[in-house]
């Protein structure tokens, strides 16, 4: 993240101690929500800023979050979305491209993590591994889980748990077990990598991923 | 109390004049809004209308220390801001007219 989103974060951090613990609830419950929608971490970490200077402010008063804010914080949240610029394209495009790198860094530390299991165990004879179509697809029906998990839990975050979607909870469970099952089933091999490139790619995106989060704010 | 929906249009302008008087911060205009009869207006909704006339350049913000807690934001209005709150002066005013002849009217027209 950019340095002005850091020394924001930095400050923003430092007034939610400042907060009640009613008050600190309900700012995570806002802040939550804003991370799933489509404005920038800056922008985000402005709100927040505005909103723990009003909530602060609203404290000392005497005031809850529901004088200061008003009773419906999703109503308040839209409002504030809805006067936002929206983002560029190439905002749009590289925030997806932060978002999904750590994913696939994390999946494919996994998947070399395993392979050096099975070559210490003598499944593999070399540090040639195969990359097989179940591992490839089960990745992407984590991926998917894992981002259709935190947008729900975003757009639901002043949702009590007790009436989370069932359904939902239901179809994640699904899409995870069909990753399993299709990473077990799907034995095609799709090509050979070594261990060690597996390792150079890791670091390259890591790399990508450093540079992509610095410059999108 | 004021319906939420002939509120929608006006409170923009009505939030111009109030910080045309003085710099002042959304809490501050919550209150002054109450004493001149809008009846009890949340910040909260008085937030996102001040980040919109912030983007539109009609008014711009500075910290300031406040007596306790942390620094506080407070508007000012800015020449597009003054130009904009002579447009919806007029405006109102015009549309007020309006809105009165046609009482007018239809006052005498009842028996």
């Amino acid at each position: 993240m950019s340095r002005r989103v850091k020394d924001l974060l930095k400050e923003n951090n430092r007034m939610n101690d400042l907060l009640s613990e009613e008050g600190q609830h309900v700012l995570t419950d806002i802040i939550v929500y804003l991370r799933g929608m489509p404005i920038t971490m800056y922008q985000q970490e402005m709100i927040r800023s505005d909103v723990t200077r009003m909530l602060i402010d609203g404290e000392l008063r005497g005031s809850s979050a529901n004088d200061v804010i008003g009773p419906d914080y999703r109503e308040f949240c839209d409002n504030i979305v809805k006067e936002l610029p929206p983002l560029s394209v190439k905002e749009k495009i590289l925030g997806h491209i932060r978002d999904l790198l750590p994913a696939m860094i994390v999946l494919l530390v996994i998947w070399t993590f395993g392979s050096s299991v099975r070559i210490a165990a003598g499944i593999f004879r070399t540090f040639y591994c195969p990359v097989t179509a179940g591992d490839l697809l089960s990745g992407l029906l984590i991926i998917f889980a894992a981002e259709r998990l935190i947008n729900y839990l975003c757009r639901h975050s002043f949702q009590d748990t007790h009436s989370w979607d069932i359904g939902f909870g239901v179809l994640i469970a699904v899409t995870l077990v069909l990753s399993l099952i299709v990473k077990m089933t799907l034995t095609f091999k799709l090509f050979y990598i070594h261990l060690t490139l597996a390792a150079l790619i890791i670091l390259v995106l890591f790399l990508i991923y450093k540079i992509v989060d610095k410059y999108t704010d | 109390m004021i319906p939420s929906q002939m509120l929608k249009g006006t409170l923009e302008g009505c939030i111009l004049a109030i910080i045309s008087k003085n710099e002042t911060y959304g809490y501050e205009i919550s209150k002054q809004l109450e004493t001149y009869g809008f009846g009890e207006i949340a910040e909260g909704t008085i937030y996102p209308l001040l980040l919109r006339l912030e983007k539109n350049g009609m008014i711009s913000a500075v910290y300031r220390q406040s007596d306790f807690g942390p620094k506080r934001k407070y508007y000012f209005l800015t020449e597009k801001g003054r130009g904009e709150l002579l447009d919806f002066t007029e405006n109102y005013r015009e549309l007020s007219n309006a809105v009165e002849h046609l009482f007018a009217d239809i006052m005498e027209e009842k028996p």
